[in-house]
């Protein structure tokens, strides 16, 4: 009964943080230096451009009338044009967006099937030499610098070894000869969606290195995070008791431990998420995926802001929402506070 | 079969010197960060190139490693070694910068909520929640292109990110210490606030505070890299190591070594600091568990 | 001819540099059908005999036997996994504790027949309804689909045992089975590990610092201090004339047997003390 209230509770919470992400957002674009106005009229703009500018941005109002036109835009999925192209930014961000999803998923995918089986292993003998070499691993994987080793893995994949396309989504064969038919944006899904097996092996390949490169990091956060939730599990006393009824080793970490541990295993998935989603911007970059992430660093050099805002502010609010989703998945799969 | 009796400490922070109860990871990545550190302090003296360090062209483009460059030298002919010593130097400054702030303003703001509670805890952990909304790195993409290039712009467009942490950990530590008998005596004595949680609550604060600010340090470093990479760095010719792998994207990967030699430099300072950071942690969460789990069988 | 065979039993555990012995030459019979008391102070060893048993002991422990027998089997020759659960079970003092939050009564007991039995889904479930009406449970369909904090604490003890003896173990350790339970659950307990024995032949090792819960239910006892049996016998022997001066102040101690008014006496210093090392 009390959980359905803090569930509640906590949407509303949600929704708090995304209105006050929106006015920070907002507010650091008004009050930082750099002038919208002068930005939007483009370089060596006459001071009439500048002012005309200012006129058609309603820069001219008080800040919380410019707010209020901003939010209430937003929440109709209006985000205006981009300085740069002077097209709308939300299509844009609906035409980019599938294609970030896509690879952070895949990313996802790896760290959590990778991650956390590593993480219970490491948990099996606390201090003993497996999980000291994992610790290891772990804290590798989040040192290693993304953008960089993306290219020595085109280097190795690509250069030398010649197994894997260097970048793009799909080879310019498969766009000529078998093309993707756009149903969700993901190559790999709209391809395996049509039974267009040539282009979905093409996209598949293709999807291969930025999603290795963009789950390094959020392997290792999984495997600490699950190593560190398992080993408070594994000294726990029903532990020893599945012992000492004679449950095997792999049935007590995979089956009994790892539920037990799922809930704070799951704060994972909004971690990973969270990496996933600013390491798609440099991963995107370098392996000209055309995602948001190469859509907003395009932005960054053209100092286009309102893209750089838009990303930001959607960017946040998917993140936000997942770790909702999470908190609501953490309440349903522990019986102790499950709605009864 | 009789031994001294169990040793009852001082209740209080322990000092620095026991933290190097460090395990031989930790030690060795304590090595390689003084090396570190002394090879960009001595850079001038540690390459013939110390000119073209910091921007000067030089002869020689995009040579590969030799005798001469040892990794090899840039599209304007400057020794990579020289400017990834010159780099080193900003990398590590910029982060000691990012973190310092966060530091700076996180901890006072934790260490204000967790005493004070009520309404300053509700609002500053709201205002916590907020900025710990915005997925990492993102937010400091968007501040440092508001804020344009500089060295101060985007200390504080990365720092701006980070303080929250710092405030939780440090409002959760006073709150573990808030009703011990030594803070509730003084301020029965009438000690001023202010002075309670300088003297009395900011010692306990000091030790994971300083855990979490080595961890940083990596983290600061990858993340400076991965802004000067997206050009959001600062202007050349300052030496960065983000920046070179930038550069040197565009000849990769025939000249490999342009982008190799300065990502070797980020992973491998990055990774001594998280190591160093995780061990001392690491020795400290062991000898609690010790110091707790001592129940007789 | 007894089940249950244990001659110098040791175990040693790493401390400081060295290590100490916490049981020292331990010898003890367990008959078929039998339930025989362990009773001492806590840290007299009676825990680490009985984890000694099913391998359980912690890191760096070290374990030596003359002699381990269950039945004609040498235990020390087979592997743990084949004694846990399949020969000897052990149930400990706290069921809320000893059950896993997350899951089902059912999925416990499953757990165990999966893992000893090969009996296909459908039979594990009959298997389960059968054991959780065979430890006395009411309604074994309901219990079954319960989770652990939705029982009692005298419903959790009986779920613990029907997983203990789910996979058919002949021995059952019971460490301390009753202490954390109220005094009326208590002999419901006890009454359940008595109606065991008798239908089922189990031999019981009930191990206890409670002379009362000993003298209900047990036929012999055994009183360990310091890691070592000081004194054997039936019960009725031990109670009525005991010969170790510790079993003499223990049997003092006990409020059962005290008078009103009188002060409590303690169990003497001296016996605490004597090599001890609690730290």
């Amino acid at each position: 009964m009390g959980t359905l209230s803090a569930l509640l509770r906590r949407l509303l919470m949600t929704l708090v943080v995304i209105v006050c992400v929106s006015i920070i957002t907002f507010l650091a674009t008004r009050l930082l230096p750099t002038d919208p106005a002068a930005l939007y009229a483009g370089p060596r703009a006459s001071a009439e451009k500048i002012d005309a500018a200012r006129l058609a941005l309603g820069l001219d109002k008080p800040l919380v009338s410019q707010y209020l036109t901003f939010a209430g835009d937003a929440l109709r999925g209006d985000f205006g044009v981009s300085f740069r192209t002077r097209q709308p930014i939300s299509a844009d961000i609906a035409r980019f967006l599938p294609a970030t999803l896509e690879l952070i998923v895949a990313a996802m995918f790896l760290a959590l099937v990778i991650g956390i089986p590593l993480g219970v292993i490491a948990a099996a003998r606390p201090e003993g030499k497996l999980d000291q070499v994992l610790r290891l691993f772990a804290i590798s994987l989040a040192s290693i610098p993304g953008f960089w080793v993306a290219m020595i893995l085109q280097l190795v994949f690509f250069k030398w070894l010649n197994w894997l396309p260097l970048s793009g989504r799909v080879s310019t064969e498969t766009m000529l000869f078998s093309p993707i038919e756009s149903i969700t944006g993901m190559g790999t899904v709209d391809a395996l969606i049509t039974r267009n097996w040539v282009a979905f092996r093409d996209a598949f390949a293709h999807l291969i290195l930025p999603a290795l490169t963009l789950s390094l990091y959020p392997i290792g956060l999984a495997l600490r995070m699950t190593r560190g939730a398992m080993g408070a599990v594994m000294s726990e006393r029903h532990i020893t008791t599945a012992r000492a009824m004679g449950l095997s080793q792999s049935t007590i970490l995979f089956r009994f431990a790892l539920k037990n541990a799922i809930v704070p295993v799951l704060t994972v998935l909004g971690l990973t998420f969270a990496f996933s989603l600013t390491g798609a911007v440099l991963v995107e970059v370098i392996f000209d995926w055309p995602g948001l992430g190469a859509y907003v660093t395009a932005a960054i050099l053209a100092v286009d802001f309102p893209v750089i805002m838009a990303v930001t502010l959607v960017g946040t609010v998917i993140y936000v929402g997942i770790n909702f989703l999470v908190d609501l998945a953490q309440a349903m799969l522990d019986p102790r506070v499950r709605l009864s | 079969m009789r031994h001294a009796a169990p040793t009852h400490r001082r209740p209080g922070p322990r000092p620095i010197l026991s933290l190097w109860g460090l395990d031989r990871v930790g030690t060795l990545s304590f090595v390689v960060i003084a090396v570190i550190l002394g090879c960009i302090a001595l850079a001038p003296f540690l390459t013939g190139y110390p000119e073209q360090g910091l921007g000067t062209p030089g002869p020689d483009r995009l040579v590969a490693p030799s005798s001469e460059h040892i990794m090899g030298t840039d599209r304007l002919g400057r020794d990579l070694w020289a400017r990834i010593l010159y780099g080193g130097r900003l990398s590590v400054l910029l982060a000691v910068l990012v973190v310092s702030l966060a530091v700076i303003i996180g901890t006072p703001l934790g260490i204000i909520a967790g005493y004070f509670g009520g309404w300053v805890d509700e609002v500053i952990m709201r205002v916590v929640d907020v900025f710990l909304a915005f997925p990492p790195l993102l937010l400091a993409i968007f501040l440092s292109a508001l804020l344009g290039p500089g060295l101060l712009n985007l200390v504080l467009a990365i720092g701006l990110g980070w303080w929250p942490w710092y405030t939780r950990i440090a409002r959760a530590q006073v709150l573990s210490y808030r009703q011990r008998p030594f803070v509730e005596a003084a301020e029965f004595m009438g000690v001023h606030p202010v002075t309670i949680m300088r003297r009395h609550l900011l010692p306990f604060v000091g030790t994971p505070v300083m855990i979490q600010s080595t961890l940083d340090l990596g983290s600061a470093i990858l993340t400076v890299a991965a802004l000067s990479f997206l050009g959001l760095g600062l202007p050349p010719p300052t030496p960065d190591w983000g920046q070179i792998i930038s550069e040197g994207r565009v000849y990769f990967p025939d000249r490999w070594w342009y982008v190799t030699f300065p990502g070797l430099a980020i992973f491998t300072v990055a990774l001594a600091f998280n190591l160093l950071g995780d061990s001392i942690r690491h020795s400290r969460e062991s000898e609690h568990s010790r110091a707790t789990n001592h129940e007789p069988s | 001819m007894s089940y249950l065979d244990i001659d110098n039993l040791s175990v040693t555990l790493p401390h400081g540099q060295g290590y100490r012995h916490v049981v020292k030459g331990v010898s003890l019979t367990l008959n078929k059908g039998e339930i025989l008391g362990i009773v001492g102070e806590s840290g007299s060893g009676k825990t680490m005999t009985c984890s000694a048993l099913l391998s359980l002991l912690p890191a760096g422990a070290h374990r030596t036997a003359d002699r381990l027998q269950l039945d004609s089997l040498d235990l020390t020759s087979v592997s743990p996994a084949s004694v846990r659960g399949r020969l000897i079970s052990m149930i400990s003092q706290d069921p809320a504790a000893a059950l896993n939050p997350v899951f089902t009564i059912q999925a416990h007991i499953d757990a165990v027949l999966k893992q000893h039995t090969d009996k296909n889904r459908h039979n594990r479930r009959t298997a389960v309804l059968e054991l959780l009406d065979a430890v006395g449970l009411p309604d074994p369909l309901r219990v079954s689909k319960r989770y652990p904090h939705q029982l009692s604490g005298g419903m959790q003890q009986r779920a613990v045992i029907a997983m203990a003896l789910s996979a058919g173990a002949q021995v059952l350790i019971a460490d301390e089975p009753t202490t954390a339970l109220d005094v009326s659950v208590q002999a419901k307990i006890l009454d359940l590990l008595q109606s065991l024995r008798h239908n089922l032949a189990l031999s019981v090792l009930l191990v206890s610092h409670d002379l009362a819960v000993i003298a209900q239910v047990c036929d012999r006892v055994v009183v360990m201090l310091n890691g070592e049996i000081v004194e054997t016998g039936t019960v009725q022997s031990v109670i009525q004339a005991p010969h170790h001066p510790y079993t003499k102040a223990l049997l003092a101690a006990s409020p059962a047997r005290h008078q009103r008014g009188n002060p409590l006496p303690t169990v003497a210093s001296s016996y605490l003390n004597s090599g001890f090392d609690h730290d």
